[in-house]
């Protein structure tokens, strides 16, 4: 086989970009016009000219072609085009019918739609209490004027001296009882902090106040060492009792052993968050499959219909995701309600909420890629053939 | 069926392949896409050059916007090879020229006021 005839078959393959359609068409012609160009620049430029031919029409054969298909996905080709010019409804591919139907369709699958829309909700509710909380960790905030001056708030029980969990119930006493970030106490000044916690990752600097003699407030110390900082905690105790027989050090451990003590709750808290909030998306993902799957499995002979009559593909596909968006609608209204309800307080914060649904809306669409899938390999003609 | 907008300014700014096509079907004459590629390289001394693939998108394209009338060929077509179409400029395929001409001479004269270019040099 010549190098010209090798050239133009693996041409022919390159066209494979392009829609069905416009291959059968113009394929012929462009692998005719292809081989004939091949041949004059041969003739005329040499093999290197005819080679940089072949690789710049095969680049551009791929370019095209994926264009072509960009144009016939999104209008269906010729024909919608034409359709889409003379508006109406049919410029947006979707129309009240769709919405109705929709709506019709939540009706009729009763158990799948509440299937669907709790998982959906309680997704939503997972989803926004996980912003939460990682909000609370990551940026926590004190709601009075200036409260970002504060880079650390921490509570502390005065007699056991051990840290508490901040809680919605704290920032509303504080907001009721502290007007004024000074209020908090004399800050005594900021030092950069050793990187504790992982609340504050070892770069925010921390605010020290002054402790009056009637408080009991632990207060960290840390020391470097050149070598190996378990074996140097007896002897800090020692020192710290030689300073002042009242000061008695607590809790001596090395650095790594902190932060991982700090890390190791809350690395498993939000490995279990990410679980929950996986499975709750699988899970709502899977319940508008079935849905629209089933869906597509019993209009199949009217889908048939429709595209025997002209109905472009952008149209069938807008039927299809015209009802996924009001199941998820329907689910993403249902959940928000519910967490806004007074006294359950799960949702803090229009934002948690909003990306939340954004993300189970982006997730419900994706489920519906397979079903929308069937509805284009339906074969009109042997559509109308069932029963 | 072709289907032909009413307003050339609808299709502004035109697609590069399609503004080459444009130029290079003369008035009333059939061409096919093979004579068109050659066309647009002769009318370009062999600078502007257009590809199978861009050729034939546009050419369905244009097609479908009424630029172009697209006919079939004869069986036995002289110049050989598959059966081919056929294209001829539509009047309306004119007019569309005619506008993204006007829009590129509109641009020229900002770029020859700036003197970035001198009138009717390169």
């Amino acid at each position: 086989m010549s190098l010209r005839r090798a050239a133009t078959r693996i041409y022919a393959v390159v066209l494979r970009a392009f829609p069905r359609r416009h291959r059968e068409q113009y394929a012929p012609e462009m692998i005719d016009t292809f081989d004939r160009e091949l041949a004059g620049q041969r003739r005329e430029h040499g093999n290197w000219r005819a080679l940089r031919f072949v690789l710049a029409a095969g680049l551009d054969a791929v370019s095209a072609g994926l264009g072509e298909r960009l144009r016939h996905w999104r209008f269906g080709g010729a024909q919608a085009t034409g359709e889409r010019r003379r508006g109406g409804m049919m410029r947006t591919g979707m129309s009240w019918l769709d919405v109705k139907l929709g709506l019709r369709m939540l009706v009729r699958y009763k158990g799948l739609t509440l299937a669907g829309g709790l998982a959906l909700a309680g997704a939503i509710g997972i989803g926004a209490a996980w912003y939460d909380v990682v909000g609370d960790q990551l940026h926590p905030r004190l709601p009075l004027p200036e409260g970002h001056r504060l880079v650390e708030v921490e509570m502390r029980n005065a007699s056991s001296s051990k840290g508490e969990w901040r809680v919605l119930h704290d920032f509303l006493n504080w907001r009721r009882d502290v007007r004024a970030i000074e209020e908090l106490g004399a800050i005594v000044g900021m030092v950069r902090d050793i990187g504790m916690t992982p609340t504050n990752f070892g770069e925010a600097p921390y605010v020290y106040r002054a402790v009056s003699a009637a408080t009991s407030s632990p207060l960290v110390m840390g020391v470097r060492t050149a070598g190996d900082p378990e074996a140097l905690a007896a002897r800090v105790r020692v020192i710290a009792t030689g300073i002042d027989p009242g000061l008695r050090l607590d809790d001596v451990q090395s650095l790594d052993a902190l932060v991982w003590s700090e890390d190791a709750p809350m690395l498993a808290s939000s490995g279990a968050f990410v679980a929950v909030v996986v499975l709750g998306l699988c899970m709502s993902a899977a319940g508008i499959f079935s849905l629209m799957s089933v869906s597509v499995a019993r209009r199949t002979r009217e889908i048939g219909l429709r595209a025997a009559l002209g109905a472009s593909r952008g149209r069938l596909l807008a039927g299809i995701f015209s009802r996924a968006i009001v199941l998820v609608g329907s689910g993403i209204a249902a959940g928000n309600v519910v967490l806004n309800l007074p006294g359950l307080g799960l949702a803090d914060g229009a934002t948690a909420l909003l990306r939340t649904s954004a993300v189970m809306l982006t997730v419900g669409l994706l489920a519906c890629v397979g079903p929308a899938r069937r509805v284009l390999r339906i074969d009109p003609t042997e559509a109308l053939k069932a029963t | 069926m072709t289907r032909k907008a009413k307003d050339p300014a609808t299709l502004i700014p035109l697609k590069q392949s399609i503004y080459r096509v444009l130029l290079a079907l003369p008035d009333g004459e059939l061409l096919h896409g093979y004579a068109i590629m050659q066309a647009v390289s002769a009318m370009t001394d062999g600078r502007e050059t257009i590809l199978p693939g861009t050729l034939y998108a546009a050419l369905a394209r244009m097609a479908d916007e009424g630029l172009v009338d697209e006919r079939e060929g004869p069986d036995d077509d002289p110049s050989g090879g598959p059966k081919r179409r056929y294209y001829r400029r539509t009047s309306f395929g004119r007019a569309v020229a005619r506008a993204e001409s006007e829009r590129l001479r509109a641009l020229l004269d900002i770029a020859v006021a700036q003197k970035i270019v001198r009138e009717g040099k390169g």
